[in-house]
């Protein structure tokens, strides 16, 4: 690191007053030797004082910084360091919030004045200006999809089964697989905790029997069962052919024990494990259409 | 305001067509699904379409489907605009699906694998191509990419303000924040979008000087 890149690391610390005497000293001897820093630190102190005076009286508007210093600081810093590109014009940092709010129309009324002045007479500003009203175009130009034919007349399908109650008549979303299997977790889990709890107070005198029992043999829960275990089945049975599974078996026992059985094994390896992966995936998002 | 939709989107509904909606009527129905579907499509497009392309419609449906479920809850006498609150659930919803995107995935056997990091529930191959064939040419391609960098609540505050034309206000109470910080947010949004599009409008500034909004009716 240089004299110059160390006195402008030190510079903002220096001019908010963070630095020691002896750190202060070794700043001010080296911008007796070099102009740039010397004009660095002169933009620095001035905009210090500006930020200074904002905080003593917030309501007031506060004054711009001088027209032109920095584009002059810049200049001065580019003629110094003519191969480095980071050097580039850019907008006054401290009046990038006022021209964002003026590019949106919310900058107050009060400081559009002056800050028209600024923009008068400061070329980066205005670039900036000109480069963000073109963006704001490029994005008001650019094309969002409209809805495909068919969404809707899918979403009513979707909401007159809902409403109807009908599940097996609609086509199956996805939603309402997830809701069918939630309700079948929540079943297999009020089977284990019924049964435990059957285990201890059992129903009748032989143990036998209970509320799980009378539960799965009402009508309601077994179509719920069926249909789970129909759209899981046809599903997992897809997605295992299509895998070509080495010495998987048979999944005719059910849907979803067998299978997780299979993979459990990971007879192929992990390539066979992410095929079936994709597979279902390919699966479930085409039933899910 | 860059929005082009605007016309599309400045949009609202009756409350006795909502208050048929929840008798059940049909036509009513279907005329909010008819008043929505497109903004609420585009909406999430812009929100999840450039990660998650192959969701948008799925998401459009889950998010009407838990509207119609939740109409009983929508109170006109608040003073909420029926878009206002219908913009709440999109914003929830695609929120919601972003997040679980981001849970990395358990294999079905329950154990994880040595290469767990390579497994995902996006489709196979998943890039930005089906989103880009969405969105259409070049530009619609670099601001469909440019706005899928932003953080979602930049995103959000910058998709209802821009392309849906909701105000400071509307913006705020679907946000569940201040005005203040609506504008903070579209500001630091606004800010990004520049930084990420200025090399490209560079480029192509006469080009974009000449082309007119015609061309930008979505097909």
């Amino acid at each position: 690191m240089n004299d110059c890149e160390r006195h402008q690391e030190l510079l903002s610390s220096e001019c908010a007053g963070e630095l020691d005497s002896a750190a202060c000293e070794r700043q001010r001897v080296h911008r007796l030797s070099c102009s740039n820093c010397l004009v660095a630190f002169e933009f620095a102190s001035a905009l210090e004082r500006l930020l200074r005076a904002e905080r003593r009286s917030p309501s007031a508007v506060p004054p711009l910084p001088p027209i032109g210093l920095r584009e002059r600081t810049f200049a001065r810093l580019r003629e110094a360091n003519p191969r480095d590109a980071e050097l580039r014009n850019e907008p006054c940092d401290d009046l990038l919030p006022a021209l964002t709010a003026w590019l949106e129309g919310d900058l107050e009324a009060t400081a559009h004045a002056p800050l028209e002045r600024h923009l008068a007479a400061c070329v980066p500003c205005t670039e900036y200006v000109a480069e963000a009203r073109a963006c704001d175009r490029a994005l008001a130009l650019a094309k969002v999809p409209s809805p495909p034919d068919g969404l809707r007349g899918r979403i009513f399908a979707a909401l007159s089964s809902e409403r109807s109650d009908s599940f097996s008549t609609a086509a199956p979303t996805r939603l309402r697989r997830v809701g069918l299997i939630a309700a079948a977790a929540a079943l297999l889990l009020s089977t284990l905790l019924l049964d435990r709890s059957r285990s201890v107070a059992p129903n009748d005198a032989n143990g036998r029997g209970g509320p799980v029992a009378d539960l799965r043999s009402t009508p309601v829960m077994q179509h719920a069962l069926d249909s789970i275990a129909r759209q899981r089945n046809l599903i997992l049975r897809a997605a295992l052919d299509e895998s070509q599974p080495n010495g998987v078996g048979s999944i005719t026992r059910g849907a979803i024990v067998p299978v997780r059985g299979a993979l459990s094994t990971k007879r192929s390896g992990n390539a066979w494990h992410r095929s079936v992966q994709d597979a279902l995936l390919r699966g479930t998002r085409s039933e899910a259409r | 305001m860059v929005g082009p939709l605007e016309s599309d989107s400045m949009v609202d509904i009756a409350n006795e067509v909502i208050a048929r909606a929840r008798r059940g009527d049909e036509a009513a129905c279907r005329e909010i699904l008819a008043t929505f579907e497109k903004p609420i499509f585009q909406t999430v497009f812009r929100l999840v379409g450039g990660r998650y392309p192959s969701e948008i419609e799925d998401l459009t449906q889950e998010i009407f489907l838990k509207i119609f479920r939740a109409l009983d809850r929508f109170e006109p006498e608040r003073g909420v605009k029926f878009s206002t609150w219908i913009y709440t659930f999109v914003k929830n919803h695609c929120f919601d699906a972003l997040k679980r995107k981001r849970v990395p995935t358990v294999p079905i056997d329950g154990r994880r694998h040595a290469d767990d990091e390579e497994y995902s529930l996006e489709p196979p191959g998943h890039t930005l191509e089906p989103a880009v064939a969405l969105a259409g040419d070049e530009l619609s391609r670099r601001v469909a990419a440019a706005v899928e960098k932003l953080p979602p609540d930049q995103r959000i505050t910058f998709v209802l303000r821009e392309y849906q034309d909701l105000d400071y206000q509307e913006i705020a109470a679907i946000c569940g924040c201040s005005e203040g910080t609506v504008k903070s947010r579209l500001h630091r949004a606004k800010e990004a979008l520049r930084h990420l599009l200025r090399t490209y409008v560079r480029e192509h500034a006469p080009t974009l000087a000449t082309r007119t909004d015609d061309s930008n009716a979505a097909s």
